[in-house]
């Protein structure tokens, strides 16, 4: 059976042929460890993921020095919120967060004297800006807003939100997990530090991740150990972006991050976005026309290319399941974002379709004559 | 920076506060027609630095750092 994967939020498959090729011929030929030994297989390595961060620098409108490696979305997360509230204050976070947002603060709740508020996102922009501007205290530290949920792919208007955080001197820390590849994400839409994975929307392998700042506001690290610089000092280098890459980092997933990178921007952040959702909206059309499908968005809101639904009452994984046996992956659950279910509504969770440049209409249009059965099959069994 | 550095045949080499930072050096003064590499200095007393070594017009060289906004945190002849 041909599989067909729709479950590309949590991480894209396949990748690129260039991603794949170049994963393999790194770790081949650039198997130094960078920015430590003096000899030419280090200084070659070191070559490949210094053009690797310029690439990556260039994607997101800043300098390579701005561009720190990490394991994937939440590594970066989890640096840039404990790093900017070492010192306790206030943070203000989204109803729309993923747990890699909601646990840091959470635990830094408990353990660094923080606090934190969570602003409702809703289909109104002006209403969401309102009520995040409201929460705003005189000890409040910094914003971390998703760019668009990995549940409903709502897009907050994180635009808008940059000009808020610019004008009140606030750290806007951007989750862009789920909206980097499908739009062009930069420093410069008002954003301080950037997080987001390699291996969604920018077809890196996993294991990559990348946090880009501004350098505005210091990240205080949260792993110390080597950086290949001062190393007779005791204290940890403060210097972006080894500051926050200690230890060997993933030389080969780095180098082929940089060619999925390269394909992002061959193909454009517009088509993929145009293409992507269009395919969302052969299936929210497709999914309409079926009884008892509830479909999770907003005709007020805008969305990346991901599509939250259910049927009836049924748990999600009752449909994740009955279209895995008929070879089609899609996720379903809580999607590690429990505050966003909370806000929804859909204490079950909800099934999600998220699609990538690779998927055909052919394999939507299959995806939805096998939902046309989906009353059928749950009376049969 | 002295007239000293100027036209020297013998390589010079800047130290960077950074690995990234030399090797954004090294390839502003790639582009810029010098003949630069990468190397790991030695004795620092600060353990490990990065640096870039560079033949030719040292000043121009040091110069055209300065323009894109890298400031060598050593300078060994």
């Amino acid at each position: 059976m041909h599989m067909i994967n729709f479950d590309n939020a949590a991480t894209t498959f396949p990748k690129p042929r260039q991603v794949i090729t170049t994963l393999s011929e790194a770790l081949a030929a650039t198997g130094g460890n960078p920015s430590r030994g003096g000899h030419q297989l280090a200084l070659r390595t070191a070559q490949a993921v210094y053009a690797a961060r310029d690439n990556v620098a260039d994607f997101f409108g800043t300098n390579a020095e701005n561009v720190a490696f990490t394991l994937n979305c939440t590594y970066a997360l989890n640096m840039a919120i404990k790093g900017i509230m070492s010192k306790g204050g206030h943070i203000i976070i989204s109803s729309l967060e993923h747990n890699s947002v909601s646990r840091p603060v959470f635990a830094l709740s408990k353990t660094r004297n923080v606090s934190f508020s969570i602003a409702n996102v809703y289909s109104d922009d002006e209403k969401t800006l309102r009520e995040l501007e409201r929460m705003i205290k005189p000890s409040t530290k910094a914003i971390a807003f998703t760019l668009a949920s990995n549940v409903t792919g709502q897009i907050t208007p994180y635009r808008q939100i940059g000009k808020l955080c610019q004008r009140k001197g606030i750290c806007f820390i951007a989750d862009a997990s789920q909206l980097c590849g499908a739009r062009q994400i930069l420093l410069d839409d008002g954003i301080d530090i950037i997080c987001t994975s390699g291996h969604k929307g920018l077809y890196g392998p996993p294991g990559t991740g990348i946090l880009v700042s501004n350098g505005k506001y210091p990240i205080k690290p949260i792993i110390e150990g080597g950086t290949g610089t001062d190393s007779k000092s005791l204290v940890q280098s403060s210097r972006l972006p080894e500051s926050l890459e200690s230890g060997t980092v993933n030389t080969s997933g780095i180098i082929a991050l940089s060619k999925g990178v390269d394909f992002v921007k061959k193909y454009t952040c517009e088509r993929i976005f145009a293409e992507e959702s269009e395919l969302c909206k052969i299936f929210i059309n497709g999914l309409a026309k079926i009884d008892g499908f509830k479909i999770y968005r907003d005709s007020n809101a805008s969305y990346a290319p991901i599509v939250a639904f259910n049927f009836r009452d049924t748990e999600p994984e009752v449909i994740a399941s009955y279209l895995d046996n008929n070879g089609i992956c899609m996720r379903a659950g809580l999607h590690c974002a429990a505050l966003a279910h909370n806000h929804l509504g859909t204490k079950q969770g909800t099934v999600r379709f998220a699609p990538s440049i690779f998927n055909k209409k052919e394999e939507v249009l299959k995806t939805l004559r096998i939902l046309e059965n989906t009353e059928k099959i749950l009376l049969e069994n | 920076m002295t007239e000293n550095y100027r036209y020297m045949n013998t390589a010079t080499t800047f130290g960077m506060s950074s690995p990234t930072m030399a090797y954004k050096a090294n390839s502003i003064l790639k582009a810029n027609g010098f003949d630069s590499s990468i190397v790991k200095l030695a004795n620092t007393g600060n353990g490990c630095v990065y640096g870039v070594s560079v033949r030719g017009d040292v000043e121009n060289a040091y110069s055209a750092l300065r323009r894109s906004g890298i400031e060598p945190v050593s300078i060994q002849r």
